[in-house]
């Protein structure tokens, strides 16, 4: 959908916001960040620089451990892909993220207390460390590090990306940002890698990756976690408090629901927009503009929103659209479907009346026209004529989730830094209040959302601040908005730092220090730490420049492929001592090709990224379940990892006690 | 069993004149990981079976039942659980899970120093500190 008509759409949400607020938020936000990492900063002097930097000396507490952890996991997705999955398929959606009831309890109690164990018995650092010398396998370290390079790259990319996004929404009505975006696009358009993109998009790209770059290079990982605490904590806040505005405001949750049992699912159409005389003057129809006409068989009045911008040249009568690329005279237009919202609607006031001529009509798969779908399973779906949650896709995501989670390298880093077991069950517990009252909440905010915002199919993407602004406009606080935008920014930047990090610990210890200079004194480690940070972050903002049009596929493979990679190996190997290196590498090549495969084969049938799935699984699972298979057979055929390694690591020596 | 006030060792293996035992850890790490896949499984059965028994395939005309504004299959079926969930991490995690030593990192050294494959039983150089539990 257009994404510049959609940014002027959010000039007009942005009127409400009250002046510089979301700027006077944001640097507020961002001098917090900075401070955090200068004080981390100092505590790399004088200790191990590498164990510090990478791990921080394993000496998280219960806050830090907790708050890195739901911070690092909740990326951007959960602020800017699941609002607005709520809001276009409903209640279902609670289905959807079920898994997430034992989620803090699968990533974290699987395998912290062990992996945390096996880590300060090994002196490991990263993961391909722990890897490495459980299997006593350095090929099986080296691919490890390959594995976690490549997916997590992508995966930055992504973030990247995320994070200008939802910057440049945020700064979107600041005056100081608008002369900038137009001082700087004169610049920007000489440039051959900068012209494809818009100046604001690229002010907010350069922007988010000096602050993000900057303080995860400085102050390594004790930086990360403080700021995640800080981001866990905006985070909470904010979604608590849009929960509580949301509920008040809507007069409360039944008759919210009650509302939407009675909505259907709108059309999506070709159009022409037409004037009833050729136009005196040019007239711009605004991307999102309200339209109501008459019904052709003189039922119901209709309402259109239009999905892109478009324009009435004057002594033309019929609008052509202004997006780029776009010539064509049809219009994309949403119908609004639901009586009660075509009623309650008011039509934008446009110079000219214009008409709507729908040319082709597109109809949701599975629920249109049936009341009660935001409200009963599968859930509407546009293109799934099974509905958008499926059973086999419902069994997928709530074995998905956890088990994913478990597998992450993020995590797993994590799960190496607690300072004690005390520490590791408090933090459980923790994290288990926190995503209760983040998932739940979200899931009605952006329920309640369809009633306030209708029409918002267009530019879902954007659900979240619109919500925000919204909100907090109606409630007379405006200046709230910032805070509350400045939830779903902190979610990305958590994610981005520790992937940062995670990125640069793979390449300088598990490649510089473990193969090419194993003697490297500490102070070519800790200007070398700061090179690698800084090139790959350059790298990912490249990325983002012109980031691949297939991207937010590509991040859910990413995310789904580095779990299925890790998962087995490490879970048997901390756990099973008869499993052995040529098992690990079989069960982490296996899950890897089952799952691209089934995406390659997926882009050979549907012409884009999009996996086959199975029996309509999810390709993670059954790339999990060849994981494991594999994993299982290799290791029979395989002899066991050498005797010492596997005393040491899994029986305790009673001789002398 | 609460291995919090578990007092006996595991099983010994005496081999090359030496005694040993499984390490307690690892022992008890097996273990609530059985517990947390055994929860994982209910949580799932629970969440599935009840929200597509009851939330899907509903008569259109018919009212979605609520419990407290949420459709009752999204009460019963999601939220029941998950709080329960939360319940049962509170006192597995509070009351039963071992609070094990979990070692001092007497792994070999990381910064500045070769360190070879596998393991060197070397002491730590790196200041990394000891664990809480066992000082």
């Amino acid at each position: 959908m257009g994404g510049a008509a959609g940014l002027s759409s959010w000039c007009l949400l942005g009127e409400a916001t009250g002046g510089n607020a979301a700027l006077v938020s944001f640097i507020i936000y961002t001098i917090a960040v900075f401070l955090i990492a200068a004080f981390a900063g100092r505590l790399l002097k004088g200790k191990g620089f590498l164990g510090e930097y990478f791990l921080g000396s394993r000496g998280l507490g219960m806050w830090a451990f907790a708050m890195t952890f739901a911070a690092t996991s909740a990326s951007g997705g959960s602020f800017m892909g699941f609002p607005s999955l709520i809001y276009t398929h409903g209640w279902t959606l609670a289905f959807w993220i079920a898994g997430y009831a034992v989620f803090p309890l699968v990533t974290m109690g699987l395998m912290g207390k062990r992996l945390n164990q096996v880590a300060r018995k090994t002196g490991a650092i990263t993961v391909p460390d722990v890897l490495r010398d459980r299997f006593d396998s350095a090929p099986l370290g080296a691919l490890a590090t390959l594995l976690i390079v490549f997916f997590m790259s992508v995966f930055l990319v992504g973030q990247f990306k995320a994070g200008a996004l939802i910057l440049q929404t945020l700064l979107l009505d600041v005056p100081l940002f608008q002369t900038a975006q137009q001082s700087l696009g004169h610049w920007f358009s000489d440039l051959p890698l900068l012209s494809d993109q818009t100046p604001g998009y690229l002010i907010c790209l350069f922007g988010f990756a000096v602050a993000v770059i900057a303080y995860t290079c400085y102050g390594g990982f004790h930086a990360v976690v403080w700021t995640d605490v800080m981001q866990g904590a905006v985070m909470g806040l904010g979604v608590v408090l849009m929960f509580v505005l949301a509920i008040w405001q809507v007069g409360g949750l039944d008759r919210a629901t009650s509302q939407l049992e009675k909505m259907t699912p709108p059309r999506m159409h070709q159009a022409y927009l037409e004037a009833a005389q050729p136009a005196e003057d040019d007239v711009l129809i605004p991307f999102g503009t309200w339209i109501a006409q008459p019904s052709d068989e003189g039922g119901a009045p209709r309402l259109f929103r239009t999905a892109q911008a478009a324009v009435i040249e004057r002594g033309a009568s019929q609008a052509r659209t202004t997006g780029a690329g776009d010539a064509g005279q049809q219009v994309e237009v949403l119908e609004v479907t639901t009586p009660e919202e075509v009623a309650r609607i008011k039509a934008t006031v446009l110079p000219v009346k214009i008409s709507v001529r729908v040319v082709q009509t597109e109809d949701y798969a599975y629920g249109a026209g049936q009341r009660g779908v935001y409200v009963r399973g599968p859930g509407p779906s546009a293109t799934d004529s099974a509905g958008f949650l499926p059973l086999s896709l419902a069994v997928s995501y709530f074995l998905f989730w956890p088990l994913i989670g478990a597998g992450q390298p993020g995590n797993f880093v994590r799960l190496m830094a607690f300072n004690n077991s005390r520490t590791f069950a408090r933090a459980i517990v923790t994290v288990a209040i926190y995503y209760t009252l983040i998932y739940i909440p979200l899931v009605v905010i952006f329920t309640i959302a369809r009633i306030f915002l209708p029409g918002m199919e267009i530019e879902a993407d954007r659900i979240m601040p619109a919500m925000a602004v919204y909100l907090t406009a109606a409630a007379g606080v405006p200046w709230l908005a910032g805070l509350v935008v400045a939830a779903a920014f902190a979610a990305v930047m958590s994610t981005v730092d520790s992937f940062l990090l995670l990125i640069s610990s793979a390449v300088v210890r598990d490649v510089y220090q473990r193969h090419l200079d194993p003697t490297a004194k500490e102070e070519r480690l800790r200007r070398l730490t700061y090179v690698v940070t800084l090139v790959i972050g350059v790298a990912a903002v490249l990325g983002a420049l012109n980031p691949p049009e297939y991207l937010q596929y590509l991040i859910i493979y990413a995310g789904g492929g580095i779990g299925v990679v890790l998962l087995v190996p490490m879970g048997l190997g901390l756990y099973w001592r008869r499993f052995n290196g040529p098992g690990a590498v079989a069960a982490m090549l296996g899950g890897f090709a089952t799952h691209l495969t089934l995406y390659l084969v997926g882009f050979m049938i549907y012409g884009r990224f999009h996996p086959v799935r199975l029996w309509n699984f999810d390709p993670v699972i059954p790339a999990l379940a060849v994981s494991l298979a594999l994993g299982l057979l290799v290791t029979w055929l395989a002899p066991p990892t050498a005797r010492a390694v596997l005393d040491r690591l899994f029986y305790r020596d009673i001789s002398a006690e | 069993m609460d291995p919090r006030r578990e007092s006996t060792l595991p099983p010994t293996d005496s081999q090359h004149g030496r005694s040993r035992i499984l390490d307690p850890v690892l022992v008890h790490a097996r273990h609530e990981t059985i517990i947390i896949f055994v929860v994982f499984g209910l949580c799932f059965l629970w969440s599935v079976t009840w929200c597509y028994s009851t939330g899907y395939g509903l008569p259109a005309d018919q009212p979605v039942a609520k419990v407290f504004g949420v459709p009752s299959w999204i009460f019963w079926g999601v939220i029941v659980p998950w709080l329960l969930a939360d319940g049962f991490s509170i006192w597995f995690c509070l009351s039963y899970m071992a609070l094990d030593p979990l070692g001092e990192g007497t792994g070999p050294p990381v910064d500045g120093v070769t360190s070879p494959p596998g393991l060197s039983g070397q002491p730590p150089a790196d200041g990394l500190p000891d664990d809480g539990e066992a000082s």
